[in-house]
């Protein structure tokens, strides 16, 4: 099946699937905790993609775009929701125990060192996961893709002064919460 | 150091500056300053070391498993089912542009669209005839508060000669009727008694009253086709010429729906109907200009034999009836089905088209 893009020359609908479909996954994924919501979310985020394609033009990065929409997808439906229940960013995931294993085993030669790390790697899940969904936007973007302020005034459409506040915001309540929660700060 | 807040007023200011700095995001010189302060103060250095120390436990959630198997096509097929959805919004979109400029229409189609609203299975392009005027619809049914023009709906005259007639040929009041007065009242007491007006020939009278002449239909299969066909125009003066040439060539009716000028966008519509033979042809045409084409294809069979039992039976009843009220009132809604009846398989003969061309 060949779903054709609009835009004349670039990319075709399904080679954009194709190409960015890990991307949009992983940043899925890193903001639901789960596979099974991050794929709602990401195939979600493609069919927005699609009915959007026309938008698309003068985007210099399809990925960018497409963490925006991602970003819009969550945010929306979280808003929807409003219930702050809590997600499930600390559900066992099959494919979270090898990398932490081998993260673990690279921090340091010390076991108890190790599980220290380890324990507080679930911890650190289990709080960002029950941060409300703009404060856990902000910090998924910043700590896990990496994006500058800059790129990410871009993806959540707000002036950069915002992302800045709301970063700092988001990290007073994520102290919070892990001092709530019995953490030693 | 549990609740590690300090209140020192230096830390309250720098407080603000931690987040970005752990970002990198400060300016040279207020990471210098912050930097002075950090020296100095074990409080916030330690939480400055505490969310490296978070940051590193975040490390192990930046690596993300690979989109699952299968994920595009499933993506595909959702796009696909959308475009379907899509499709039918747009004739939604299409019926309440007709409705609104049915509307407009001095109220000339507003019985029409009423039966439409109450008639899913009837699609929303085939009913008003583009080249005749306005108060010409003989296709479409009537609500039956309005008085039906018998002469238009009947037309003995027009139907074959024979296989259509199961029942004896129309009596002397139905003749008298064809044309004349429009009769929505219940049968005035002459046809009751049997009894015929003078200037009335023919009046053959079987049993209770005239029979009603039962029209036949072919219920075979009844699929209505149409098509949207989206043309994004660079000139849409030029377009729009060319279009309307290309299904002037193929003999489509073609009804102008309306048109848009939003200030950024134009754009404009229209109705194209011709015979389902060639239709296919056109909209390769059309799509040849640049457009996105929508198929679309709504099996009327169903609703249409569900029409056709209860014509039959109203029909039958109204042939039947000894009350002249009944009696008048069946035949009413027999002669509604019928047209009803007979639209959907003139429906199904056309394919509709409707031409939506747009340029910014």
């Amino acid at each position: 099946m060949k779903i054709k893009g609009r835009k004349n020359g670039c990319l075709s609908f399904e080679e954009l699937v194709a190409a960015y479909q890990d991307k949009v996954f992983g940043l899925s994924w890193q903001l639901t905790g789960n596979q099974a919501d991050a794929e709602d979310l990401a195939q979600e985020v493609f069919l927005r993609a699609y009915l959007a394609l026309d938008n698309f033009r003068g985007e210099a990065d399809p990925g960018t775009w497409l963490h925006r929409i991602t970003m819009n997808v969550f945010l929306n439906k979280r808003r929807r929701e409003s219930k702050a229940e809590l997600l499930s960013l600390d559900a066992p995931v099959d494919t979270g125990e090898g990398e932490m294993q081998r993260e673990v085993a690279a921090a340091g030669s010390d076991p108890l060192e190790a599980l220290e790390e380890l324990e507080l790697k679930s911890w650190v899940k289990k709080i960002l996961g029950e941060l409300p969904p703009e404060f856990r936007a902000v910090l998924v973007l910043r700590e896990l893709q990496g994006y500058s302020y800059e790129e990410m005034a871009r993806i959540l459409g707000c002036p950069p002064g915002t992302v800045k506040s709301r970063l700092n915001r988001a990290r007073k309540a994520f102290k919070e919460k892990f001092l709530e929660e019995g953490g030693e700060w | 150091m549990p609740g590690g807040r300090r209140e020192g007023a230096e830390c309250r200011e720098f407080q603000e500056w931690l987040s970005p700095y752990l970002d990198g995001e400060l300016a040279p010189w207020e990471r210098a300053r912050l930097e002075e302060h950090l020296k100095r103060c074990p409080a916030c250095r330690r939480e400055v070391a505490r969310w490296q120390e978070i940051r590193r436990a975040l490390e192990g959630l930046k690596a993300t498993p690979p989109a699952p198997a299968g994920f595009k096509q499933r993506v595909l097929l959702r796009v696909q089912k959308g475009r379907r959805l899509r499709w039918l919004k747009s004739l939604a979109a299409v019926a309440a542009v007709l409705l609104l400029l049915a509307g407009s229409a001095a109220g000339w189609g507003q019985g029409f669209w009423k039966r439409l609203a109450l008639d899913p299975g009837m699609s929303p392009f085939t009913h008003t005839r583009p080249q005749e005027p306005a108060p010409a619809a003989p296709e479409s049914p009537r609500p039956e508060e309005e008085p039906i023009p018998e002469a238009r709906i009947r037309e003995p005259e027009k139907r074959p000669p024979e296989g259509d007639r199961e029942v004896p040929p129309p009596s002397g009041e139905e003749k008298a009727s064809a044309g004349e007065q429009p009769k929505e009242n219940p049968a005035p007491a002459p046809a009751a008694s049997g009894k015929e007006s003078p200037t009335k020939p023919q009046p053959l009278q079987v049993a209770a009253g005239p029979l009603y002449p039962e029209r036949s239909f072919l219920s075979s299969d009844l699929e209505v086709a149409s098509a949207l066909i989206k043309i994004k125009a660079q000139d849409l003066e030029d377009t729009r010429k060319a279009a309307l040439r290309i299904a002037g060539r193929y003999g489509a009716l073609i009804k102008p729906l309306g048109e848009q000028n939003t200030g950024r966008e134009r754009r404009v519509l229209y109705q194209l109907t011709l015979d389902q033979s060639r239709g296919e042809a056109l909209v390769g045409e059309l799509a040849s200009l640049g457009g996105e084409v929508q198929r679309s294809r709504t099996d009327l069979t169903p609703e249409f034999q569900r029409l056709l039992d209860q014509y039959r039976e109203k029909v039958s009843r109204a042939n039947t009836a000894l009350d002249p009220g009944e009696r008048e009132r069946l035949r009413a809604e027999a002669r509604d089905l019928e047209n009803r009846l007979a639209h959907m398989e003139k429906q199904a003969q056309n394919m509709e088209l409707v031409l939506w061309i747009e340029a910014e």
